[in-house]
């Protein structure tokens, strides 16, 4: 299946925007990022960690609805989802 | 509605806006009170943008002085201003452009025990800090207390904006449970400008009530390409802030 990942801030910066990924049936949240860090050290300390698990701050959204973190581990992506990454921003 | 009413040269200076909301909507503003939190990239446009609309009484929060690494986005400060206090400078700025409103100038840290003083009576609170160990601070005193705030933060070309509603919305521990503290944020003045006015925007549009709040919504501003995206937010039952608060609506 294909999905869409918009970034934003710093994550289009590292990652580029509008990525369009195909992914096999089911995967989730978790699934996606790891596959979008890869075993790119500075992807992974900005989005994921070594172990995929997505850092605290980082804001989820699938089809513009934000992603509460404890739905991460249950939520399976769809065909043509758009899923935005976004790291919040915290200047003045 | 009760509290003073605007003059003959008052009407004269909101003319054009008096066209959108009458008379009445500018005797509300003039009788408001708003506080912002910040007199830098963000606060100097809330201030003056709230200053000319007529705000009655603003009050700045700032503890730090102008630097001249400050002046390439926080707009109410001049040159002349390196080594005075920002709400000083502020508030000089803001009675030359507007005589008809009271500023109320604090040069001190926001922290838990100081918040309820440094914000008084203000029925709105403008976010205009550049950390978000001071916003979490506000954050919960505003939901205490019932006040709207009004978030706003930027990154060099992005920027934030949502409004928190105490007992209808999500509220920024909701949203931002976790941000780490980071350094010397890089910023180009057009993007507090842009976000800036923003939060004014919601600001007015609250004390009006009229249109539609950023309540549960987030705002995602991207300069470089243009883009003003949305996501859509609620509150955590089990937030450590709100989850507790009942709604407005009980």
């Amino acid at each position: 299946m294909k999905v869409k990942v918009k970034t934003f801030a710093r994550f289009r910066e590292l990652f580029g925007s509008d990525l369009a990924i195909d992914l096999p049936e089911g995967t989730g949240i978790t699934g996606l990022v790891s596959g979008i860090c890869g075993n790119d050290p500075e992807k992974q300390d900005a989005l994921c960690g070594k172990e995929g698990n997505i850092l605290g701050h980082v804001i989820v959204a699938v089809n513009g609805v934000r992603l509460d973190r404890d739905d991460f581990p249950t939520f399976s992506l769809k065909e043509g989802d758009e899923v935005a990454l976004y790291p919040p921003v915290s200047g003045g | 509605m009760e509290g003073s009413k605007i003059s003959v040269e008052e009407s004269e200076r909101y003319c054009r806006q008096l066209l959108i909301f009458g008379e009445e909507g500018q005797n509300r503003l003039k009788n408001s009170h708003v506080a912002i939190a910040g007199a830098g990239g963000l606060g100097s446009p809330v201030a003056y943008y709230l200053a000319v609309a007529g705000v009655g009484s603003l009050t700045i929060i700032d503890k730090d002085v102008v630097e001249l690494s400050n002046l390439n986005r926080q707009i109410l400060h001049y040159d002349e201003d390196i080594g005075i206090e920002k709400v000083e400078s502020a508030s000089i700025k803001l009675k030359r452009i507007n005589p008809h409103i009271t500023v109320h100038a604090k040069s001190e840290n926001i922290d838990p025990s100081s918040v309820d003083s440094l914000i008084g009576d203000a029925s709105v609170i403008v976010d205009a800090m550049d950390n978000f160990e001071t916003r979490y601070i506000l954050n919960s005193f505003a939901v205490k207390n019932r006040k709207i705030l009004v978030h706003g933060a930027v990154r060099s070309f992005d920027g934030q904006v949502t409004t928190v509603i105490p007992g209808k919305s999500a509220c920024l521990a909701c949203i931002f449970p976790d941000v780490k503290v980071s350094d010397k944020v890089p910023v180009i003045g057009i993007t507090p400008g842009i976000i800036g006015l923003l939060q004014a925007n919601e600001v007015i549009k609250h004390l009006l009530g009229i249109g539609e709040g950023l309540g549960n919504r987030l705002l995602l501003w991207d300069g470089l390409t243009g883009r003003l995206e949305e996501i859509k937010l609620k509150k955590r039952p089990d937030c450590p802030v709100c989850g507790n608060e009942y709604s407005m609506e009980d």
